[in-house]
């Protein structure tokens, strides 16, 4: 066995890598979002990689000579700020495991980038609480193995990438034969397909056969709630990184403290991520600059922000009390919601997931001390997740939140007055007693659960399961509420943006004609890709 | 019967309803409605007739407590005839009432020699108050004092379990005596708190829900937990198919206990607003 151990691989080379990644993503996204077992207007899983890399391929292509370490340490903290989705989480982890194994390295031989690709597998590995094969981890797997056997063998890095890549490769072939969901639709899973497309990209990014072009994706509009302007008492918006640095996390926090505040630090080995807002930057930079060498510095004054972003709502000056930060999927869902008690909302659902960093800058720009946020949606859920464990369990909890029913159970629950422990607890139980239906479209042929649905036909469901399919709303909507509503004493149907009011009201009407039990009420949900969504209870 | 100790209740009590009706040694002290230029006291108008001049003029009604003077001339008058007086006021949170009837008492005490007249915030309103003054009733003629009874009617106080809901948010909105239960008030979703008056006599939130049957069903729920029983109430604005079915179904939880149901007067309608209901469980010892 005969390991090379003279450097293979330097800074830039990764940083081609990831770029190359980001662009066989751009490539891909579609195919990948086309893999979806569900005819559901899923959480795209292409486009979720594809945003989470974006984030990534931004923040590298700005690093100029750099080292291993730094790309490597870059590319994890941009994906985790960046991640959407599930996948794109997982897809985050991967990142922040490649990160770990190349920190403080200046290059690296073929043998470390070897292992820091096996740490990568490892890291999204362990980042699914509840792992299931025929999946990303699966192909995840069968990635190490075939990594780890070229590693062993001393092979060139671009031979370990090939063969890590014919072994993950043969590990997706196989995810149908473990999901009967995947083998019903005659699909891989999306998301190790996503995973052979970025190490493919990696690859073709090293070869230098993607040209390292860094073009930037539109990234879906967030909108943030704006009610009202304040003044700023620390207005400058204040990023570095400290590198080489031995300080601890609890001593940079206690210096800066009382110098700013929406203070987030982040320590990785020797690299310090500091954000905060201060009054004086030049003050917490010259505290900085004792701890070690300062890098990536940004300087914003946010009152400029203020007037050029309509979203940059301004931080408040004390941060106070409890409150709930909410997804909605739509403008009369929002409306809703801040009608029964929520103080933030982000806009997302069902393929717009908001990334990580949404949910951080608007808790940091929030009022209140602690946040309880609810996702809404089944692919929100490890994205919120993530920011919890970014800010921390004294400020942050959640609601697992599945849809819309879930979250308006949990909201009605809510109450300022108790502790956020109390209300966890109040807040889950009501979610869980929660039911929920939906008619959607079908965006694909298939076949579910023994019920062939094709594309652009109405589909029902139940709890996010599909139950029927039909080429008028109204069948669809009647049958999934027989199959749902059972022993009901109110059905409440949110209507989607492109239905007028006018049907919406027919169709209720109609309803009412079909089963005279049904007590109904209609609100206007404004949200998308779903034409109803209905909370029974 | 023992007539040397008096009680005197205000009209939200409704004791016209209960059997205290034709006691002599009950008195009643009526608060008053006013919605618009019309003004009434407790009793003078029926619901329907409230609620038609709301309906006609999109006004809510007003209310205020008896004058001082009431007060004064009944306690004096009683406190004149030798009587020891108890009176047992609605909630002192949701009304000055109680607080009226302990500065007219130390005034009569003063001016009458002799006078013994207590006040007791009965913590709830409705029904349930003239059920303390039922029980308070047999209690003297176990051969109590005057101070016996006034810790007897505290206990009673302590011991009753308010929850109602109401059946539109409106009339507690403008009303202004809603503490907590504020933060619902119009919500789009339309969702009714079911309300509990704490041993502080605050209303609070004890759940929040969207139907009418699952409104009562709830209450009868959150009671459960303060069983056994020896009494029960149940108080209602025009809802008297809501007031049999929840009767029925207590009578079915708690055999044996009595019960009583009555309708409540303007002067907590003005506030609640029609189909409001409300349980009251008084607990065993």
């Amino acid at each position: 066995m005969k390991i090379k151990q003279e450097a293979a691989i330097d800074g830039s080379q990764l940083k081609m890598m990831l770029l190359g990644a980001y662009q066989s993503f751009e490539n891909n996204y579609e195919m990948i979002n086309n893999l979806n077992v569900f005819p559901v207007p899923d959480g795209d899983t292409g486009t979720n990689m594809l945003h989470t890399m974006a984030a990534v391929a931004e923040a590298v292509s700005k690093l100029e000579n750099p080292t291993i370490g730094e790309v490597g340490q870059t590319a994890a903290r941009s994906a985790i700020l960046g991640a959407r989705g599930n996948s794109g989480v997982i897809l985050s982890q991967l990142l922040h495991g490649i990160g770990k194994g190349l920190v403080g390295k200046e290059a690296a031989t073929n043998n470390e980038i070897g292992k820091a690709f096996q740490y990568g597998i490892l890291y999204a590995y362990r980042s699914v609480s509840r792992p299931v094969e025929g999946t990303i981890l699966t192909v995840a797997r069968g990635i190490a193995k075939g990594a780890y056997h070229a590693v062993r063998d001393g092979l060139e890095f671009t031979e370990v990438l090939n063969q890590a890549i014919v072994a993950g490769r043969a590990e997706l072939d196989r995810t149908p034969e473990l999901l009967p969901a995947l083998k019903e639709a005659g699909v891989v899973d999306a998301g190790g397909q996503g995973l052979i497309v970025f190490f493919e990209g990696c690859l073709a990014g090293l070869k230098g056969e993607v040209p390292p072009v860094f073009v930037s994706a539109e990234a879906p509009e967030v909108k943030f709630d704006l009610t009202e302007e304040f003044d700023l008492e620390y207005p400058y918006c204040t990023e570095f990184v400290v590198r080489d640095s031995h300080i601890e996390e609890k001593e940079v926090m206690q210096t800066l403290e009382s110098m700013g505040n929406s203070l987030i630090v982040g320590v990785v080995f020797d690299i310090v991520k500091v954000h905060i807002h201060s009054k004086n930057p030049g003050a917490v930079l010259q505290k900085a600059m004792q701890w070690g060498s300062l890098h990536d510095i940004k300087i914003d004054n946010m009152k400029d922000q203020h007037r050029e972003k309509l979203f940059a709502k301004q931080p408040a000056v004390t941060k106070a009390g409890l409150a709930v930060l909410t997804v909605a999927a739509g403008d009369g869902i929002a409306k809703i919601m801040k009608s029964i008690g929520a103080e933030e909302i982000i806009y997302g659902g069902q393929s717009m997931n908001p990334p990580v960093e949404d949910f951080v800058r608007c808790i940091e720009e929030g009022r209140a001390e602690q946040y309880i946020i609810l996702p809404n949606n089944k692919n929100i859920v490890l994205a919120v997740q993530q920011v919890k464990k970014l800010l921390g369990t004294m400020q942050i909890d959640f609601i697992p939140t599945n849809n819309l029913a879930q979250g308006l159970a949990a909201l009605v629950a809510f109450d300022k007055e108790k502790s956020m422990v109390e209300n966890v607890m109040a807040m889950r139980e009501q979610a869980k007693a929660a039911r929920s239906a939906a008619c959607s479209i079908a965006v694909r042929d298939s076949v579910v659960n023994g019920i062939k649905v094709k594309k652009d036909q109405y589909i029902g469901l139940v709890e996010e399961k599909i139950v029927c399919a039909g080429d008028q709303l109204l069948e669809v909507a009647a049958e999934t509420l027989r199959l749902a509503a059972e022993g009901a004493e109110l059905i409440s149907i949110y209507y989607g943006n492109d239905m007028p009011v006018e049907q919406a009201e027919e169709l209720v009407d109609e309803l009412k004609k079909i089963n005279g039990d049904w007590e109904i009420e209609l609100f206007d949900g404004g949200q998308p890709l779903y034409p109803l969504l209905m909370v029974i209870e | 019967m023992r007539n040397d100790i008096h009680i005197v209740l205000d009209s939200t009590a409704i004791m016209g309803e209960t059997p205290l009706k034709n006691d002599p040694r009950c008195h009643e002290l009526r608060l008053s409605v006013r919605h618009g230029k019309t003004e009434w006291r407790d009793g003078e108008k029926s619901l329907a007739e409230m609620f038609a001049m709301v309906e006609a003029t999109g006004e809510l009604p007003k209310t205020s407590q008896p004058p001082l003077g009431d007060f004064l001339i009944i306690f004096k008058e009683l406190a004149e005839q030798g009587k020891n007086v108890l009176m047992i006021a609605l909630d002192g949170v949701l009304s000055g009432t109680v607080q009226t009837a302990r500065l007219a008492a130390r005034q009569v005490m003063k001016e009458v020699p002799g006078a013994d007249i207590r006040v007791v915030d009965s913590l709830t309103t409705a029904n349930p108050v003239s059920g303390m003054a039922m029980a308070v009733l047999e209690y003297i003629e176990n051969g109590a004092d005057i101070d016996e009874v006034e810790t007897y009617a505290n206990d009673l106080a302590q011991r009753t379990e308010t929850f109602f809901s109401v059946d539109t948010l409106t009339y507690l909105q403008k009303g202004g005596r809603i503490g907590a239960v504020g933060a619902l008030l119009g919500n789009l979703l339309g969702i009714r708190p079911i309300v509990y008056l704490d041993k502080k006599g605050e209303l609070t939130i004890a759940d929040k829900v969207r139907t009418r049957a699952k409104t009562l069903r709830r209450m009868l729920e959150l009671g459960e937990k303060f069983a056994p029983f020896e009494a029960m109430y149940i108080a209602h604005a025009e809802a008297p198919e809501d007031a049999e079915n929840l009767k029925n179904q207590l009578m079915e939880m708690y055999p044996g206990v009595p019960i009583l149901v009555t309708g409540i007067g303007t002067v907590l309608a003005a506030h609640l607003g029609p189909k409001v209901i409300g349980i009251f469980l008084r607990r065993k010892k």
